[in-house]
């Protein structure tokens, strides 16, 4: 199944953590049926972030005590998390989802849950397993909601503003890895949110297939992100940011499908690598792709790009980013001791 | 006079917050930068160094497991008279090799291997040294989900840190893997492919090989074969006899791991972000946490935040999960691997669970 994706995995190129043969919605489906606008919600369920102990928001924990402050505040949430944070079964796909109000609406990524109005087996951590169906998606940020048909009240989280979600916020992520597992409650993670961009949060929670749909939770317990997508290293871990959710709440209760993916926009290298203390160590080149193409190979030690020195794989991540599908990039390699240049030209892949 | 009192601790309250503003270094809100720096991320450098008093203790009863002196594991300090306990699937089975344990201190010890807990994945090493720090146990119960953990290193900082994620549980095996493809014929299973660097290639089975018998099970058709290999482990020596045109002949062939050679998505998908355990699956009991490790870092103690010892790292999993043997399990195995007894292995199992004796290619 969608091996070209798969194989596409390089700097700047990641991974969607599809489980199972579960697609985004086809651009050329058949529109849904009108739903009828007699909902009782039409904004997202957001509350403000409460003002959090400096233990929380110090950049570096300064003593031991930071540490069990955070330690006992996770303990405190992570029951009322793990109730909220639900297993999806679709057609053969498994992901996962969070409750974001009493009755029974669900956050989820598009790729997860498909087209408007399909059915959805809504797996919670107490062992219900509950009917509901798909409505709107948003293709672009890999965004879509639910409704869990039963009767509720069902325990959920409300969403965070999407202007309290900050780099370096402490954040857990939860999800079912691999699937929905009976006697196997929701997989806590801990992290820091890396960095918040429009199009995605990334953070250093790891996630895997299965946890797609899955919530990130700030420290106070609301809704920040939700999985998306991974590349190579395990702080390449990407999350819907909250802002697609709640600038467009109305249309996803409606049931439309929008938003276009972003593949093949993004400035792809092609390689994979490791840090290195003078730059970054080229692990794998991705056959067809620019670095490949240009001669870079395995073991290469990239020292410079475009003259300047950087540090590491995250910041030749960052300066690929920053340049467009066409642009010439400049390598200058340590191969068995000697200098080599190389001039690479970018092409267009997914991005985060 | 009541309402002196509580005037006065609000005053107190009002001052320690702005204390606590003014002292601390650098805060999010002044400048939050478009990017994380590396040292703030959950294990980076700054962070660890939070936990360097947690691990000054722990630390110096953490010795790193060396085969032929590369680092294959951590270990722990289970006796002050030289008793250290590691993965024994990381230090065992490799050819003879020269096992030293290097501590804190700098100072490299012989170690000779005693006791082995198969089910476990555990090996009791001895090395020659007396006075040693050892770790503190911490067995009355599991660490809760959500709890910190340090893993320790014999070093000033641990080697990463992270948070129990899932409760204690049986983790099921891996199904061991041949590397063959194969079709029914009459008597047995007749070799359709041979996957290069798998068990079966390196044992020179060939195509249109016949395997009629495997560990003294007769094969009427294929998927008795399958059947019969799942029930073996990776690392696992499957002896086999095979017909060659009019020869037949007995052969044993060590078993890979799937994630070397298939191409699923899930396995894949956890392969994304570093090697993981050649042994990563079929313990009786393991709590899982995120702490993302590697292989040679498996084996050492697993802390709390105050320093005690709540497990021992087993296995790097996949890519979200790491698995830790509770101490509350290990406790009871202490004194017997230490007097040298070997476990029985687990059933459906031939030899101990030991890498192959040549590395996979990933």
């Amino acid at each position: 199944m969608n091996r070209g994706r798969l194989s596409a995995l390089a700097v700047a190129a990641v991974v969607l953590l599809e489980f199972a043969a579960v697609r985004a919605a086809d651009p050329t489906s058949p529109p849904p049926p009108p739903r009828p606008r007699d909902l009782p919600v039409l904004r997202a369920p957001v509350v403000a972030r409460p003002m959090q102990p400096a233990a929380f928001t110090r950049s570096v924990p300064r003593d031991v005590a930071d540490l069990l402050a955070i330690q006992k505040q996770v303990g405190k949430l992570v029951g009322d998390l793990s109730k909220a944070t639900v297993g999806l079964r679709i057609g053969n796909g498994a992901g996962s989802g969070v409750i974001v109000s009493a009755d029974g609406y669900v956050l989820s990524a598009a790729h997860v849950t498909g087209p408007p109005n399909r059915r959805v087996t809504v797996l919670l951590a107490d062992g219900r397993s509950l009917r509901g169906r798909t409505l709107g998606l948003d293709r672009g940020l890999d965004a879509s909601v639910l409704k869990i048909e039963a009767k509720g009240p069902f325990p959920f989280r409300p969403l965070a503003r999407p202007k309290d979600v900050r780099t370096g916020d402490w954040c857990l992520a939860l999800g079912h890895p691999g699937g929905f597992q009976r006697n196997r409650p929701p997989v806590v993670r801990l992290g820091r949110v890396i960095r918040t961009e429009s199009g995605f949060v990334q953070t250093d929670c790891t996630l895997v297939g299965g946890d797609s749909g899955g919530p990130l939770f700030d420290l106070s317990g609301n809704v920040i992100g939700i999985h998306s997508r991974i590349g190579a290293p395990t702080t390449w871990n990407f999350h819907v940011p909250i802002r697609a959710y709640t600038e467009s709440w109305a249309r996803f209760l409606d049931g439309v499908a929008f938003g276009r993916p972003s593949r093949g926009r993004q400035p792809v290298l092609g390689i994979n690598g490791v840090d290195h203390a003078r730059g970054c160590t080229v692990t794998a080149v991705n056959p067809n792709m620019p670095a490949a193409k240009a001669g870079v190979k395995i073991g290469d030690l990239i020292v410079k790009i475009d003259g300047k020195v950087f540090e590491g794989l995250d910041s030749l991540f960052d300066h690929v980013q920053s340049r467009k599908p066409g642009d010439k990039l400049k390598l200058s390699i340590q191969r068995n001791g000697k200098p080599v240049e190389i001039t690479v030209t970018l092409a267009g892949g997914r991005g985060p | 006079m009541s309402r002196v009192v509580m005037q006065s601790s609000r005053l107190v309250l009002a001052v320690s917050a702005v204390l606590a503003v003014l002292t601390t270094p650098v805060t999010l809100e002044a400048a939050a930068p478009r990017r994380l720096p590396r040292d703030l991320y959950k294990s980076g450098a700054a962070i660890r160094n939070a936990f360097r008093p947690i691990v000054k203790l722990p630390s110096q009863a953490t010795v790193a497991v060396l085969v032929n002196g590369r680092q294959k594991a951590l270990g722990a300090i289970v006796g002050s008279d030289g008793w250290v306990l590691t993965k024994a699937s990381q230090v065992n089975g490799i050819n003879g090799g020269t096992i030293t344990c290097r501590l804190k201190d700098g100072k490299t010890h012989p170690a000779r291997q005693v006791g082995f807990h198969p089910a476990h994945d555990l090996a009791m090493l001895k090395i020659e040294a007396t006075g040693l720090k050892e770790v503190v146990w911490h067995s009355k119960s599991d660490p809760s989900v959500g709890s910190l953990l340090a893993t320790c290193g014999p070093n000033d900082l641990p080697v990463a840190v992270g948070v129990v994620s899932i409760h204690r549980r049986r983790i099921p095996h891996l199904f061991g893997f041949l590397g063959v493809g194969f079709e029914d014929v009459p008597g047995g299973a007749r070799i359709s492919r041979v996957m290069p660097n798998s068990g079966a290639s390196r044992i020179g089975l060939k195509v249109g090989d016949v395997i009629i018998r495997v560990a003294g099970t007769t094969i009427p058709r294929g998927a008795v074969l399958r059947d019969q290999i799942r029930k073996f482990r990776p690392g696992d020596v499957l002896p086999m006899r095979v017909r060659r045109g009019s020869v037949e002949f007995d052969s044993n062939a060590r078993l890979g791991s799937p994630a070397e050679h298939l191409q699923n998505r899930s396995i894949f998908m956890n392969k994304l972000g570093g090697q993981l355990s050649f042994r990563r699956g079929g313990f009786p009991n393991a709590f899982a946490h995120d702490t993302v490790l590697k292989p040679e870092q498996c084996g050492g103690p697993l802390v709390d935040l105050q320093g005690r010892t709540v497990g021992i790292n087993i296995a790097r999993e996949g890519r979200t999960e790491s698995h830790a043997i509770p101490a509350q399990v290990i406790v009871g195995l202490l004194e017997d691997l230490k007097t040298g007894r070997q476990f029985a292995a687990p059933a459906n199992r031939l030899g101990p669970v030991d890498p192959p004796p040549v590395p996979l290619p990933r």
